[in-house]
């Protein structure tokens, strides 16, 4: 194994680093000032350089119906192996209270998890009852400067008209367009570090979608749809039976699930809440399917009383019976 | 460290950066390749170890933080310049500029470094660059030792099949 010691100590042996001290105590000596850029603002000359270019071709042509800059759609050109992973995503969907976040697992080919996230925040959900505010390309870049919670996200929009709320996205679904990417990266890195948002050459952005977001954004639990559905996911085939999986906010001890037949509920049970206090717990069910007719059913999960009373709110998933 | 008062945030910094700073960016050297790069991250790097320093307070603590923080964000960095070039690819030619050639051994190792995915150049740079046990690498990059043990293993096979005439 010494040879690939040697071989990696050899091919930087000739690295003499410029002495960047008195540069870093400058930057030291005053943090905010350090901080308030994304990490990459002062990056190599040549990294610069074409980012300059990019942004003005990108603010040319902002509105014109010419096709932009080419956007990668899914990346991890590094990779040699195909391999893929699963990526939690949130997209929006209606509730009876309005727009709420789901999540949704999708698998992706596996690489660096801020690039996974952004391929699925970017995509169309599986779930046809599911929304992005993120079209393709919509994010230029995402970074992470921090470790476990510390930190921050950087996202930097794509084009300075995402400052705007577009006609067709209410002020709802704007608020949820910005939760959608502070959970969907959280997820992906693991961590509770706000979300700041960027555009051009890394101005901070002070309102996305026409939300004010003068401060790094948190995660805002109130975004979530209540209960969600793990598995089985869109689309998934059974045979006998199936293990339903998922998330629900609720205080009541049951919540509910059946299985639909276009309208007709053709199985139905519940699965016991762990908690009941209100926060989210697990849930799982087994669900027999042995008695059904090959074809596609509808899983739904369904927590009632959650706060004002209007639900009961719902998610649904398209299944086939073999 | 038993006979003097606990460092200061900026007496930790001098004391890093003189013991390594010349590591750590040729650590992200391996990573990026390119040397320009990795004194930006590694500069980022020890930024952010002298903010955190007040939780951090054990030199151990803050060299493991350093190495985090060199990692990530050389992964970062590799990230967004792809980006960036796949933008700029649609406008002109990329000008091949690549301010780190070395001997032509060391530019192949390098190059082979950059072939690899992510996580098996992260895990040799750590093993084999900083001679770091498993157990640091799986807490430096946030994975399991047995993913560790597979990225080297594939990795290693990759690199030497890369570098086959090199070795």
């Amino acid at each position: 194994m010494n040879d690939l010691h040697d071989l990696l100590h050899d091919a930087v042996a000739d690295v003499e680093p410029t002495d960047r001290l008195h540069e870093l105590r400058a930057r030291t000596a005053d943090p905010a000032r350090a901080a308030a850029r994304p990490w990459w603002w002062a990056a190599g000359a040549t990294v610069l350089a074409t980012a300059a270019a990019v942004a003005v071709v990108a603010v040319v042509s902002d509105g014109s119906d010419a096709p932009g800059p080419a956007h990668h759609h899914h990346g991890m050109a590094m990779d040699p192996t195909t391999s893929t992973q699963l990526v939690a995503a949130y997209f929006i969907g209606d509730s009876p209270e309005g727009p709420r976040l789901f999540r949704e697992f999708d698998r992706v080919e596996s690489g660096n998890p801020l690039e996974v996230a952004q391929v699925a925040l970017t995509s169309a959900a599986i779930d046809p009852d599911y929304r992005t505010a993120w079209p393709s390309g919509s994010i230029a870049d995402t970074g992470f400067d921090g470790i476990g919670d510390d930190g921050q996200i950087s996202v930097v929009l794509d084009r300075s008209s995402m400052l705007h709320r577009p006609e067709g996205l209410s002020r709802a679904e704007a608020e949820l367009a910005i939760q959608q990417v502070v959970y969907t990266f959280q997820a992906s890195m693991q961590t509770r570090a706000p979300v700041r948002f960027f555009y051009g050459m890394g101005e901070p952005a002070d309102q996305v979608y026409g939300v004010s977001t003068p401060d790094p954004v948190e995660a805002d639990p109130s975004a979530l749809n209540p209960v969600s559905v793990s598995d089985p996911a869109e689309g998934n085939e059974y045979a006998g039976s199936m293990i339903a999986r998922g998330r629900v906010q609720s205080t009541e001890e049951l919540m509910d699930w059946a299985v639909l037949d276009g309208q007709t509920v053709v199985a139905q049970g519940n699965s016991t809440i762990d908690s009941g206090d209100g926060t989210f717990s697990p849930w799982s069910a087994e669900v027999d399917l042995s008695r059904l007719a090959p074809g596609r059913y509808t899983f739904i999960a369904a927590a009632g009383k959650v706060g004002r009373g209007s639900g009961p709110f719902t998610d649904t998933r398209t299944i086939n019976v073999r | 460290m038993t006979d003097r008062p606990a460092w200061t945030a900026d007496e930790a910094l001098e004391q890093l950066y003189a013991a390594h700073w010349r590591g750590l960016v040729r650590l992200s050297v391996l990573l990026v390749r390119d040397q320009g790069v990795a004194e930006e991250v590694t500069q980022d790097a020890f930024v952010a170890v002298h903010a955190r320093w007040s939780r951090l307070r054990d030199p151990d603590k803050a060299l493991a933080y350093l190495r985090q923080a060199v990692v990530n964000r050389s992964r970062s960095a590799l990230r967004h310049r792809a980006v960036v070039q796949r933008h700029a690819a649609t406008l002109r030619p990329i000008a091949d500029a690549d301010p780190t050639p070395t001997s032509d051994r060391r530019a192949a190792v390098l190059d082979a470094m950059r072939a690899l995915p992510d996580r098996q150049r992260e895990v040799l740079a750590l093993r084999y660059y900083l001679d770091l046990s498993e157990a640091e690498i799986a807490d430096t990059l946030g994975i399991s030792r047995g993913a560790v043990k597979s990225h080297a293993s594939r990795g290693a096979a990759a690199l030497r099949l890369l570098l086959q005439e090199e070795l």
